[in-house]
Order: C-alpha cells, then structure tokens, then sequence
C-alpha cells in the first residue's frame, strides 16, 4: 500500500479513492454548489472571458469548471487534466454527450512537468489542492506561469478546510482533517488552520505575476439556505469518506470518527444551525 | 404539376415566426436569434454541432429537416455521423456504467442510495438536457409496505434539476399517489410519457408543477417486481421523443443498482391512495427536519442510534399514515 508521504509526493491530490466514484459525485456536486457560491465562473472579472481563448483547469476533477465554461463559451477552448484516469474518463464522456468540441480532458500529474508549450494559455486555474504538501506548491504554479501566455491569468482558490459553523461535532471533524494533513506535509505550523490562505498571492508574486488580486467570497450554508441542503449532503459524504484517511494519519480512532459523525449529522440538522464557507482566490496577470 | 418542396431554410422560416420559439430555438441551439434570421435569410449557414443541436430541438420536424439539410451539407450530417451522434446522445457511455458499477462495489454502505443515485442523476441530467432547456429528475420511491402489507403511496426520494429548476430538489419532495404520473408508472410496471401536461384531457395523470411542460417516468425494477421509478420533467411540450424514452428506460435500470433487493415488491402489493395535492403537503412537512431529529435523538437515547436515511423513513412514514388516514405507523424506535 502507498504510504501517505509517497501519495502526496505522487501528486494524487485525493484524500479517498477517486477511483470508487463516490468522490466523484461529490466533486461534482462540491463544484456546482462552490461556483454558484462564488459567483461565477471567473467572478474576479465580473465573468469576462472577454479575449481569453484558451483555457487550462488543473487538477480538474470530473470537469466541472471547465464544461460549464466550454458550454457558455462556445468559442472558447477548454483544456482539463487531472492525475485520475478515472475522472478524466469520465470528463471527457461529459464532453461528448453534450457536444461539446471545445473540450477535451488529459492525464496529467500536476506535479510533474505540464505537457504543454510555453505561453499557450490565456487562463489557467487550479482550485482546492490544499492536500498537496507545501514544498510542491512553488513548482507547479511556476509550471501553470510557463504555460500562460503573457498577460495570461493564473487564478488560484483554496479554502481554510473549510467548515466554519455552530456544529462543534463539524468543527472537531474539521480540525482532524487539517491534523491529517499536517501529518502528511501541509503547510500548517500548528494543525489549527492549512495554512495556505495568506501565501496564494505570495506564490503568484513569485511566479513573476502583477497585478494581483485578492478576492474573498463567502458561501452561506446555514439551516434554509439555497445551499444548505448541498452542503449537509457534502459535510455527510466527505467525512465518512475521509475517515480512513484520518485514521490512517492516526489522529482519532474509527469510534471517535463514528461518534462524531452521527453527532455532526444531528446537529446540521438543527433549525438554528449556521455556517459558511470562505474561499479566497488569487488571480494575477503574466508579466 | 408536382408541388415543390419546401427548404429547410423556409421551414425554420415559419417556425421562427413565433416569437417564443425562436427564443427556445436560440437558446437550445446556444446562439444569438439573430443568427437563426440570418440561416433564414441564406446569410450564413450553420456550423456541423449547431444542425445536430437544430435536429434535436425540433424533434417533430426532424425527418424533414434531415432530408434537406443532408441535401445541402452532404457529410456534415451524413446517416453514419447522425447514427453516432444519435448513439453518443441517447445512449449510456460504456464508461458511465463502469463508474456506476465501481462505485456500488466500493461505496460505504450508508452512502450507497444516496451517493449511486446521485451519481446516475447527474450524469442524466447532462445527457438528457444537454442544451440546458431545463429538467428536473427525481428518483420516487414506494414507501414501506403498510400493516395490510399493501404499497399506499411513493416518495420523493432525491431530485436533481437544471435551471429554472433548483440544482438539489431533496427539499421539495412529497409523497405522491395514484393520482400520480409516477403512480401510474409503478402500478402499470412500465414507461408513461406525458408530452403536454397542459391539456386537460392528457394520456396520463401527471402534476403539472412549476416549470413543468411534459414529462415521463419509467419503472425502477429488479426480477419483475418495482421498487418506485424515475420521474422526469421538462419545461418543454414534445420533449420525450422514442428515443429519449429508452434512455429514461436505461437510467431507471441503472437506479435499481441503488437499491437493496428487500425494497422491490409485487406489482401486486401496489394499492395506492389518493394523496392530498402539494400545497396541502407542504403545510404537514415544513416541520420535517425537526421531527427528523426528534426521531434522530430519541433512537439514539434509546441505545439504538438510526442513519439519516433509516429516520427519514420513519418520519415519511408517520406522514404518510397522517395523510391517508392510515393506522398510525409505528415509530420503529
């Protein structure tokens, strides 16, 4: 079996077996309740594709993102990989039962180099890959800056992982997450927070980027909200998905993981419970 | 004299004399409705993806403009492309399956219902509106056999939509009866399509909710018996053509892999009741959540804790017996 460390370093992003499905519903519906949220596709610039042609989402999942830009975009080009076969199989099905030309969908491990020519993008994207261990992140933004054109936009948004809500079962199951990761090599000093919120604009710097933008958002989840139901669903599948990973990490035992599960369901489902999500990009131009 | 034929160019002419068509038309085939003036006009000419998305949009017309588009573009719609395009549209990709049946192979049990049946709605959902017309999909199933052991009536169990639909329709769910499309699809054991819920005398009995136009259920079987079905919608009159019909057909196939074998029953035990119309509904549900957690704690101090699915069950079926008049259900506690 593939030790935590190794998977990590391999680039599988992917906390459970992205291969079992059950993940990826759940990215499915995670993207459409997280780009509803935000506000859009690309909210950062009042959804203007406005001279953008080609476009590059890493680390894509089942394609979300990029099908719905590919859809409202005809004249786009929209390119997705993902480190998964399984999710890239399935992306492009997505493309082909819809008709949707201006798609296409390829392996492709983020942490490696990108198999594509320098300047060849107008806009690349990479969202919620705050599994991947800090000392991987410098490299693979300066693989996305290699392939933007310049003047091109690199956009990156992460999420503090990513409950803040008056569950206190959801924000023990929360913390545990942020513990495993921490095991594995995240960012966090301490094991409270991922850490990578405060250094997305920093690494686009880096990279060599200018005019650079920090936007927050905020989704409420809270009992009657529009996304209230999509988000008790994801809080109910991710964190049984995710409990071997936490086990594995060994930071709590399968009974603790069962008790405050069952707690957690209970208490979203209380009228006066409250949360919200806070997703943070950073977008920045190519010099 | 023999008559002469009429151009596709003239045929979508007097199609788009309506204005609320053109605006479906544009909007299915993702294009200005301008451009549909211009294909009108013989200004410019649509591109190969728009004539199979013009092909599909106006099913009732589609032999004719078939024949007078091939006559024009020739390979651009040739039978061989159209019978792959016809394959990739109204056929279950090999992969999707494979996914479906990996998923039921590894999926933690308390996730299976929810989780398959979500994964095969999205991926309908995609296939079955893929110029975002708008649908709803819901997966109905048949509550839990009665004291008399007879089906009284079906759930709505997990809905998913596009626009103007809500993406997640789980909170709207009702119970519906033999008044029902649904009804009559699980009690028949086979497909019903209603293509225009708006006439008084329709084919079948359907609610004709908000947004919906047409609609089609097919049965969700195993071995003969049911176990519900699944309910499709659409803002569109004529939207369920034969071809669409067996591809509900294939997904309600698939949906049967969500379910145990202990919740398909005889058509036999299937007696539904008239249950009371929506608005009335929703008054005995808008305190659905709290009962579910009552139920949720009381199980759990009892030493038995329930999963959400197993108390959600109890609390639909005290509704149920509260709606129907039944002998009150016992709380399973």
């Amino acid at each position: 079996m593939t030790k935590p460390e190794e998977q990590a370093k391999s680039g599988n992003v992917y906390i459970s077996d992205p291969e079992s499905g059950a993940e990826m519903v759940r990215l499915i519906d995670q993207d459409r309740l997280v780009t509803n949220g935000m506000g859009g596709l690309f909210p950062e610039r009042s959804n203007d594709f406005s001279g953008i042609q080609r476009v590059l989402d890493g680390a894509c999942g089942p394609g979300g993102w990029a099908l719905e830009i590919a859809f409202t975009h005809p004249e786009i080009e929209v390119v997705g990989f993902d480190i998964s076969q399984a999710m890239i199989d399935y992306a492009n099905a997505q493309a082909r039962v819809q008709g949707l030309e201006n798609a296409s969908f390829r392996v492709m491990n983020l942490l490696k180099p990108l198999d594509f020519p320098d300047n060849s993008f107008d806009l690349t994207n990479v969202r919620f890959v705050n599994f991947l261990p800090a000392t991987t992140w410098p490299q693979f933004v300066r693989e996305l800056a290699r392939v933007t054109r310049p003047g091109g936009y690199i956009r990156l948004t992460e999420s503090e992982w990513w409950y803040y809500s008056t569950s206190p079962a959801l924000e023990t199951l929360n913390s545990l997450v942020i513990k495993a990761i921490q095991v594995q090599g995240g960012f966090s000093q301490t094991g409270r927070f991922t850490g990578i919120l405060p250094l997305l604009g920093n690494l686009l710097r880096q990279v060599g980027c200018v005019n650079i933008k920090l936007v927050s958002h905020v989704i409420d989840f809270s009992y009657g909200s529009a996304a209230y139901e999509g988000f008790r669903r994801d809080a109910s599948v991710v964190f049984k998905l995710f409990q071997p990973f936490i086990t594995r990490m060994q930071v709590a035992t399968q009974s603790e993981l069962d008790d405050l599960y069952n707690q957690m369901i209970l208490e979203m489902l209380q009228e006066d419970f409250l949360g919200l999500m806070l997703p943070l990009t950073a977008v920045g131009e190519k010099a | 004299m023999q008559q002469e034929e009429i151009t596709w160019r003239e045929l979508l002419g007097s199609i788009i004399q309506d204005p609320q068509e053109r605006r479906r038309l544009a909007n299915e085939l993702n294009i200005n409705p301008v451009t549909l003036t211009r294909w009108v006009n013989n200004e410019s000419s649509p591109r190969p993806h728009s004539i199979q998305r013009l092909l599909n949009a106006l099913p009732q017309h589609r032999k004719a403009l078939q024949d007078q588009l091939q006559s024009e573009f020739g390979s651009l719609v040739a039978e061989s492309e159209d019978t792959l395009t016809e394959d990739l549209q109204f056929k279950i990709p090999s992969e999707f399956y494979t996914r479906v049946l990996r998923t039921r192979a590894t999926i933690p049990q308390v996730l299976r219902f929810s989780s398959l049946c979500d994964l095969i709605l999205q991926q309908a959902l995609e296939q079955l509106d893929p110029n975002r017309a708008g649908i709803a999909i819901t997966v109905v199933r048949c509550m839990p056999p009665t004291a008399d052991k007879k089906i009284r009536s079906l759930r709505e169990s997990l809905g998913r939509g596009t626009p103007p639909w809500e993406s997640n329709l789980d909170q709207q769910a009702i119970l519906l009866g033999a008044e029902s499309l649904a009804g009559n699809v699980v009690s028949l054991g086979r497909l019903i399509a209603n293509q225009n819920l708006s006439e008084k005398q329709s084919l079948s009995p359907g609610y004709h909710g908000q947004y919906e136009e047409s609609a089609a259920a097919a049965p969700i079987m195993l071995e003969g018996k049911v176990s519900g079905c699944l309910l499709v919608s659409s803002t569109q009159t004529d939207y369920f053509h034969q071809p669409r019909q067996s591809l509900i057909e294939s997904y309600a196939d698939l949906v049967a892999l969500a379910f145990e074998a202990g919740d398909f029953y005889d058509t036999a035990q299937i007696e539904l009741g008239l249950v009371p119309f929506q608005d009335v509904q929703k008054l005995y549900l808008s305190g659905f959540r709290q009962r579910l957690s009552e139920t949720m704690i009381k199980a759990a101090k009892n030493g038995h804790p329930l999963s959400i699915f197993e108390a959600e069950q109890i609390v639909w079926q005290k509704f149920e017996a509260e709606l129907l008049g039944l002998p009150h259900a016992k709380d399973g506690i």
